[in-house]
């Protein structure tokens, strides 16, 4: 059968060609499900931007979020941004097709130590999360080389101090040089948040 | 310029619609330099003045045809087709591929007897030796999104009066995709036959 070319039938194949995950976020019925589903989508949008690192070298987080949000776009998720003058930007990620529908917040920003990769958690857990979204994203663009090195001293940094009412030790993520905390939060939930790494640094001639 | 030359437009045209009608030479201090101007190549590929400029960006024409997005009563196309441009520019940056699908988009709808976009509609805004709907897409999962309040998605059944609900076309894609509840034919059958259109949200915009 050739489907409509305007039907609801093209345009669910038309998703399943860009990631067949599209079909099981807007399908998913549990937390988990959701999670797992975005989690691909994330990382290919993340592959996206390491991919073509050279081409974005110039731009800050705002244009690397912005690039981000075009990658993870299509009807029924959309991922809007707004930015603030310390430097994070604040993404807004809205499944508006899934029954009911699911929101995730995040921060994004270029790395620049574990310090001021606390000051975008806080930002996150303390000034936007209700306690009703879904695991909150907070992604960080590394310019500097060895983003392994640099994710294992943020974690250890983190696993010591635990801030933000870090709950136990940080956790494996299922993408690379990422990973996820539990927080107790001002609402009386126990929030996850998801520390996405994604490696941008781009070598000069004689780097070792 | 270094020579005078003489600039007309469809008379008819301009009488019904002379908030719309600009002419802007390039290069000219005369005339307010625009915020997201597209560059000459977009130009000539997207609009009617195409033929208005020489290689080097001089004005050599001695005709105007009018543009492509029309406009009535209410908000009107055109004013929408800002609106959005400015929506995603703050989410998706400043790429000038956003400008130009966004205002395809617009174009598309208001040339539409119903002023509806449709999935079909979509080839015609990809840019020539683009192969990739889902740029597109993304815009378009931009202005939908609820509180951006630019377009709607519906669906509406072929074969019955009347809009299917959101929720429904959820359902079957759960049976389908998730559950297997329903066979391959089956969500084919029903799937291809719901139309999937998007609207603008102000129907004060919509052309009689």
């Amino acid at each position: 059968m050739r489907p409509q070319r305007d039907s609801v039938l093209a345009l669910v194949e038309l998703m399943e060609r860009k990631a067949p995950e599209c079909l099981d976020l807007f399908t998913a019925q549990t937390d988990e499900e959701f999670e797992a589903a975005f989690d691909a989508l994330l990382e290919k949008a993340v592959r996206h931007l390491e991919k073509n690192k050279v081409n974005f070298s110039r731009l800050n987080e705002v244009g690397l979020s912005a690039v981000l949000a075009g990658s993870l776009s299509i009807p029924g998720l959309s991922v809007t941004q707004e930015t603030h003058s310390n430097g994070h930007v604040d993404i807004s990620v809205d499944a508006y097709f899934c029954s009911p529908a699911r929101t995730k917040l995040g921060e994004a920003k270029v790395y620049d130590g574990p310090k001021r990769h606390v000051e975008g958690l806080d930002q996150l857990l303390g000034r936007y999360t209700t306690g009703r979204e879904g695991r909150g994203l907070l992604i960080e663009y590394f310019k500097k080389k060895n983003i392994k090195g640099l994710v294992e001293k943020l974690r250890e940094a983190m696993d010591t101090d635990l801030p933000l009412k870090q709950k136990g030790a940080c956790q494996d993520h299922k993408l690379k040089w990422s990973f996820i905390t539990t927080h107790r939060h001002d609402s009386g939930e126990e929030l996850d948040v998801g520390h996405i790494g994604c490696n941008l640094h781009v070598g000069e001639p004689g780097d070792e | 310029m270094s020579q005078a030359i003489r600039i007309t437009t469809d008379s008819e045209f301009y009488q019904e619609h002379t908030e719309s009608v600009e002419l802007w030479s390039p290069g000219c201090p005369v005339f307010p330099r625009p915020q997201n101007a597209a560059g000459l190549d977009e130009l000539r590929i997207h609009s009617g003045i195409n033929w208005l400029l020489d290689s080097n960006g001089r004005l050599r024409a001695a005709s105007f045809t009018p543009v492509a997005i029309k406009t009535s009563g209410g908000a009107g196309f055109e004013t929408l087709s800002k609106r959005a441009s400015a929506y995603l520019q703050q989410h998706l940056g400043e790429d000038h591929k956003w400008t130009i699908i966004n205002r395809a988009i617009w174009a598309s709808m208001s040339a539409n007897p119903d002023n509806v976009l449709l999935l079909s509609d979509i080839d015609s805004i990809l840019e020539p030796g683009s192969s990739d709907p889902h740029d597109v897409l993304a815009v378009i999962a931009l202005l939908s999104e609820p509180s951006c309040g630019l377009l709607k998605m519906n669906y509406r059944s072929g074969s019955q009066a009347g809009e299917v609900s959101n929720i429904e076309v959820m359902k079957r894609l759960r049976a389908w995709w998730r559950e297997e509840s329903i066979t391959n034919d089956e969500w084919k059958a029903w799937a291809g036959g719901i139309v999937v259109a998007w609207t603008p949200v102000d129907s004060k915009a919509r052309l009689q």
